[in-house]
């Protein structure tokens, strides 16, 4: 069946240079993490430090006893905002791809229109109906208006307006209802997308810096990223701590980037894979 | 542009988001008798210092606690600009909070600032014992809006072990501006290649006292930015020129994110500063040798930038009283003992500089000399909008883009268009 | 706002065209539409309430001047914000560093990610590696990467030594801050750390697109690239839209980088003056100056809207024939 292949020396030269680009920052910043300070600010771009240390670590683990704490509060947090947000975000993408109802496209233009509104604005107003919901310095503050995503809606209205009928129809041939339809046959049918959309929100909540800034006050209460921003004083940033903070603060994800790998590459392939 | 209240109707509707004004009470809450202030507890909202600030903070809050019985929460701002303001609009912002000086006329202004006139009065405060730049930095229309707990100040740093091995001595480097160019060309001839002779930060805030040194200031009586006047220019180009043959650079053109990681790396043989680059430089750079003075004189005149912040009260606090006892105590003998010490930061007041003998101190000593002289970072409300422009536009004369008059023309026709519009 | 609407029953037509729809009677179409605003629901309460609340609420204020400290202190001052900003060189400096910017950026994230994604997605070996390392630029954290890059294009770095060496450049220059350069370097910075999310969005997309498509294809003697044309783009054209509305908004709304840079100012003399960095300034640099930074919010989020419509037709018709 394969008459005409890639030429696949180019194509492997492509992937691996652009493999290089994309590795170099990233390997940057993970080795800097083992360098003292001068060595990292001193504009040298050799990679591997030349008088490797732990000091960082130690000091980002040791330097406030709510460390643990705070990865606990994270975790919390993004796990719990990620699968609200999954089926939140997943149902709106649906209904607003497969169902008519009055004013839909209104809707879906209305969506668009808010995620075009530049953030800095709705801080303010959004932090007085924090007030008003009396949950600032609460994990609900962070969880609650993040509940859902409208750039994860849009995705998934995307994702479902090529997903084939039939498969939906067989199943209402075969009695279930419109939301047994959704979580037996639909949603894990999605599965790559819906993997693709857990790990980005669950990346958001985990790297969510500003709404912690502004919602929590009580340092037991602290996401990591606020945790570990206490690191930098007024005056200058410590580059070092930022960095192994930064390394510790990836692993998680990149866990969870490993567990669902599998999802990514298996979506619905149908026909021809039978 | 009609100045009408805005009707009842349209208030309701944004009532979920509103809750209570504050009421204004102009009267000072001075406890009369200060025991009756004991298990009170009120917040005071600071920003991250260094690990020895931090600590000497909070041996400051727990003498404090032992003095007046009165119990402190501690508010740490990560952003401060952004958290503060959220939370004064909010009305959860904390009792008793820093200011740096250069904001303090725009937070005034606004009427968030407790004027603490009427309590220094009452309380006896000796206020003459503080810097005057420092405590005038935050007077505005004759009242005082927060009392200093420290400054910084800026002076010449100089790297011991690259100046001598260029066959120089700390004596050689020039004590007027004047001559520091030649001085400046000189060293490059001699230092290694990849280390320039000397480093700054382009910004107003490091510029203001050159830019005032033939006696025009930067904003006029009339709230104008006033940025390319003669005399100004006369005393910036020097700069501009020193920049354009690289005897001068910025830490962003060596890839440094501030002036004194670049000297630390030994980047740059001579850098101006603020203080707080001692610290930092100790702390990071164990290795490089540093000696400190005073910034060369402009036309024979001492100059310098002063930074300072200051304890300010909440004017929508509940505990003003006890507010008022918290920045009794710190900016007082004792307090500031404690916190100047420990923090190894300049003290406000002059007697606890000599009490320290800072005076004496190898490396402090310039920048305690330049308390008597520097010109505050503050300059009524519009300096954050000169600032920006400023900033904005330098650049583009440093690296030849204009020549510095059009740059500066450029920058003050922003600025002042902006402040006409923004500003009422 | 009519045209734009009748774009949007056009664009959904084709998700439509399939549906068993005529014929069936209301009360089906009534059940439909009520499990249709069922499957909405958590949605709207919340959009409503953290979202359109915030902001009717910032539409108010910039049809004021406020002081929004302490007290409630309003003065309606009905267009001048508005009529402000439309005099507002700065305003205009930054639309257009914005346009400029939007038009460089979007087109080459949107190309180098699709063709990315295609071929990992094209049955080579080490798929799963070379995916997992492409997924590494959106887990570094921001200010380090803005640091690395600092150092990247500064005077000395290699960048400056690549391009001298090979003779493009005569002498180093100093990318971050030279007017002509400090809006290009941000643009590298940002494909480079955008590709990857939208890299895996595509191949998100491409697991949907049905194997028997490419077969058949490969039957008639169709060559990698005939089939990436043919099959793949117009089979990707709702994730496409998807990608070049979100790298629109993205870009009309670029931030860190320019603040960053710029130390928060704009500079060197605007070059990286954005929009958004403008609306902070007013938000939280300035006091007092909410009203105009609401005002100047609720024209960008305009010109995104209408940016993007015209963006999204365009796109549906390129793939329509």
């Amino acid at each position: 069946m394969k008459k005409r292949k890639w030429p696949r020396v180019l194509l492997y030269v492509i992937l691996v240079s652009y493999a290089l680009i994309t590795m170099y920052p990233f390997l940057w910043a993970v080795l800097a993490s083992f360098k003292p300070y001068s060595e990292i600010v001193a504009g040298g771009l050799t990679l591997w430090p030349e008088n490797p240390t732990l000091a960082n670590y130690q000091h980002i683990f040791t330097n406030d006893p709510l460390f643990p704490r705070w990865i606990m509060n994270s975790f919390f947090i993004a796990t719990v905002g990620t699968i609200v947000n999954v089926i939140f975000n997943t149902m709106a993408g649906y209904s607003l791809a497969r169902l008519r109802f009055p004013g839909r496209n209104y809707l879906f233009l209305l969506i668009l229109a808010v995620m075009m509104v530049p953030g800095q604005i709705l801080l303010i107003p959004n932090y007085l109906i924090m007030r008003s919901l009396g949950i600032l310095d609460t994990y609900a503050a962070l969880i609650v208006p993040g509940a859902i995503n409208f750039a994860y809606i849009f995705l998934m209205r995307q994702f479902f307006i090529n997903f084939p009928r039939e498969v939906e129809e067989a199943a209402q041939v075969d009695g279930l209802n419109r939301f047994q339809t959704f979580w037996r046959i639909v949603f894990p049918m999605a599965k790559a997308s819906v993997a693709t959309q857990a790990v980005f929100v669950f990346l958001g909540f985990w790297n969510e810096f500003l709404k912690p800034l502004l919602y929590i006050t009580s340092p037991e209460k602290y996401t990591l990223t606020l945790g570990l921003q206490s690191f930098q004083s007024q005056n200058a940033t410590q580059w070092n701590y930022i960095m192994a903070a930064s390394v510790v603060s990836i692993i998680p994800i990149i866990i969870l980037y490993i567990l669902l790998n599998k999802y990514f590459m298996q979506g619905l392939r149908i026909g021809g894979d039978k | 542009m009609n100045k009408k209240r805005l009707s009842l109707s349209v208030l309701m509707l944004s009532s979920l988001i509103f809750a209570a004004a504050c009421g204004g009470n102009d009267e000072a809450q001075v406890a009369s008798d200060p025991s009756e202030l004991e298990g009170k507890e009120i917040t005071v909202g600071t920003w991250k210092g260094t690990d020895a600030e931090v600590k000497a903070f909070d041996e400051l809050l727990a003498a404090f606690t032992e003095e007046t019985g009165i119990n402190v929460k501690k508010k740490v701002y990560n952003d401060y600009q952004t958290q503060l303001q959220t939370d004064l609009v909010g009305g959860t912002a904390p009792d008793v909070f820093y200011v740096d000086a250069f904001l303090a006329p725009e937070l005034s202004k606004q009427g968030v600032l407790e004027p603490l006139d009427q309590y220094a009065e009452q309380a006896d405060k000796d206020l003459s014992d503080f810097y005057e730049p420092a405590i005038n930095a935050f007077k505005s229309d004759d009242q005082l809006f927060g009392l200093p707990k420290d400054y910084s100040t800026l002076g010449l740093y100089y790297n011991k072990r690259l100046i001598e091995e260029a066959g120089f001595t700390p004596d050689d480097i020039p004590t007027e501006m004047e001559q520091l160019p030649a001085f400046l060309a000189d060293l490059k001839e001699q230092l290694p290649s990849g280390v320039v002779p000397a480093i700054t930060t382009s910004e107003l805030a490091r510029h203001m006292f050159v830019l005032q040194s033939g006696g025009t200031d930067v904003v006029s009586d009339d709230r104008k930015a006033v940025l390319s006047q003669p005399d100004q220019l006369a005393a910036l180009q020097p700069l501009v020129d020193a920049y354009q043959d690289k005897l001068v650079q910025r830490p962003a053109d060596l890839g440094q994110g501030w002036a004194g990681d670049s000297f630390g790396a030994e980047r740059a043989a001579i850098m101006i500063e603020g203080n707080w680059a001692i610290s930092h430089i100790e702390q990071n750079f164990p290795d490089v040798e540093m000696g400190t003075k005073e910034v060369p004189t402009i036309g024979g005149n001492s100059g310098s930038m002063m930074f300072t912040v200051s304890y300010s009260l909440n004017s929508d606090s509940d505990e003003k009283a006890a507010g008022w006892e918290f920045i009794n105590y710190a900016t007082s003998q004792d307090g500031m003992k404690i916190w100047s010490e420990g923090a190894g930061v300049l003290p406000s007041l002059k007697s606890i500089a000599e009490e320290l003998n800072l005076q004496d101190d190898e490396l402090k000593a310039p920048f305690v000399a330049a308390g008597a002289y520097a010109t505050p970072w503050q300059k009524g409300d519009a300096l954050s909008i000169v600032a920006r422009e400023y900033n904005n536009l330098l650049p583009a004369a440093l690296t030849g883009d204009m020549t510095l008059e059009e740059a500066m023309k450029r920058a003050e026709e922003a600025a002042n268009k902006d402040i006409e519009t923004q500003l009422q | 706002m009519g045209t734009q609407l009748e774009i949007n029953r056009r664009t959904d037509a084709a998700a439509q065209a399939p549906s068993p729809k005529n014929g069936k009677g209301s009360e089906r179409n009534r059940r439909e539409a009520l499990q249709g605003v069922t499957f909405m629901l958590p949605t709207l309460l919340l959009l409503f309430t953290f979202t359109l609340l915030p902001i009717f609420y910032s539409l108010f204020l910039s049809f004021t001047r406020v002081n929004l400290f302490g007290g409630i202190d309003f003065q309606w001052v009905g267009f001048t914000n508005y009529v402000n900003a439309w005099n507002d060189d700065r305003v205009w400096t930054a639309l257009n560093n914005t346009f400029r910017y939007a038009l460089f950026v979007v087109p080459i994230q949107t190309a180098v990610a699709l063709l990315m994604a295609a071929v990992l997605n094209s049955g080579i070996r080490f798929q799963n590696t070379f995916r997992t390392i492409y997924f590494l630029p959106t887990l570094t954290s921001s200010s380090a990467l803005t640091m690395i890059f600092m150092f990247l294009f500064s005077l000395n770095g290699p960048i400056n030594n690549l391009l001298v060496n090979f003779g493009l450049l005569e002498a180093p220059v100093n990318f971050i801050n030279e007017t002509d350069f400090a809006l290009a370097t941000i643009m590298v910075m940002n494909i480079w750390s955008t590709v990857p999310f939208f890299m895996t969005i595509y191949l998100a997309g491409l697991q949907d697109i049905p194997r028997s498509l490419y077969e058949a294809a490969s039957l008639d003697g169709a060559n990698a690239w005939q089939k990436l044309m043919k099959i793949t783009v117009p089979n990707l054209t709702p994730v496409t839209n998807y990608v070049i509305l979100m790298g629109i908004i993205g870009c009309f709304q670029l931030f860190d980088q320019a603040y960053i840079i710029s130390g928060g100012t704009g500079g060197p003399n605007n070059a990286t003056l954005t929009f958004s960095l403008i609306i902070y300034q007013y938000a939280f640099q300035t006091i007092g100056t909410m009203g105009y930074a609401s005002a100047l919010a609720i024209i960008l989020t305009l010109i995104i809207f209408t940016v993007s419509m015209l963006a999204r037709r365009l796109n549906k018709e390129e793939s329509n024939y």
